[in-house]
């Protein structure tokens, strides 16, 4: 076997390639799990399930509906680009990069009640900063991939045939959703 | 791409779409249980315990539906 056939055979084996992008995605989510994970629990190490009075639990849910909400969209904008509907994917992917915006805003909003009720300083306020700024820096890393995709999709760079970036991008997204699951009890609940 | 292709294509993107609307339903269903069940067991000792399923139930949703874990061993998704 001549180097250009053993060459050639590597290029022939199509699925290789999404295999390997998948699972590497998936061990990065996976060490990404570990690093909420130690958050998580210095929570509890620290506060136990001590919740002050001042949470504004209303604002909490709504923005977790935000952000489910702008899991749909980016599982619609995900599917559009697979069955080749590249219209409905910059609709669904816009949406998306708004609900995030807005979830953003509900954020900051309540980090500045968190500041004059909870700041940094106190046990439960360094758990609050550490678990919502940490979350909030995925989002905004989340934001720029779906954004970096969107812009690439409506030029047509992606098709149902290849879409690897769109699936990766969403997939991290959905990522930052399944974070939120958990933070949002944590804080708020439990 | 034929027109009957096209037809096909738009039956698997409604199908695979409702499948992803269904489980958007079902975590803003249980979302909504687990914050009534917050507001009617707040100051007892077994909250966490009790909000602990709908936690679980909604990241494996989440996994599943969304992120189609299965498909890392083999999967149908």
């Amino acid at each position: 076997m001549t180097a250009e056939t053993v060459h050639a055979e590597y290029h022939q084996d199509t699925t290789f390639q999404p295999r390997a992008n998948r699972l590497g995605l998936w061990m990065f989510i996976f060490s990404e799990c570990f690093l909420f994970a130690a958050f998580l629990s210095a929570r509890y190490f620290t506060t136990g399930t001590y919740r002050p009075e001042e949470l504004n639990q209303l604002l909490a849910l709504g923005i977790t509906g935000i952000l489910l909400a702008s899991s749909i969209s980016a599982f619609m904008a995900e599917t559009s680009m697979k069955f080749n509907q590249r219209k409905k994917f910059v609709i669904f992917s816009s949406m998306t990069i708004v609900l995030g915006l807005i979830f953003m805003g509900g954020v900051v909003l309540e980090l500045y009640e968190a500041t004059l009720h909870y700041p940094p300083s106190t046990p439960y306020g360094s758990s609050y900063f550490m678990l919502i700024g940490l979350h909030a820096f995925h989002v905004i890393t989340g934001l720029i991939g779906v954004s970096i995709v969107t812009v690439l999709g409506a030029r047509g760079y992606f098709g149902s045939t290849n879409y690897w970036g769109v699936e990766g991008v969403m997939k991290y997204w959905h990522f930052v959703d399944l974070a939120w699951v958990l933070i949002y009890p944590t804080l708020y609940l439990f | 791409m034929t027109t009957e292709q096209v037809v096909v294509d738009r039956e698997g993107f409604r199908k695979a779409s409702r499948a992803g609307v269904i489980a958007a339903i079902w975590i803003a269903v249980l979302t909504l249980i687990e914050f009534l069940v917050f507001h009617l067991f707040e100051y007892d000792w077994f909250l966490t315990l009790a909000l602990l399923p709908f936690v679980i139930a909604k990241g494996w949703i989440i996994l599943d539906a969304f992120m189609h874990i299965r498909a890392l061993w083999g999967g149908d998704h």
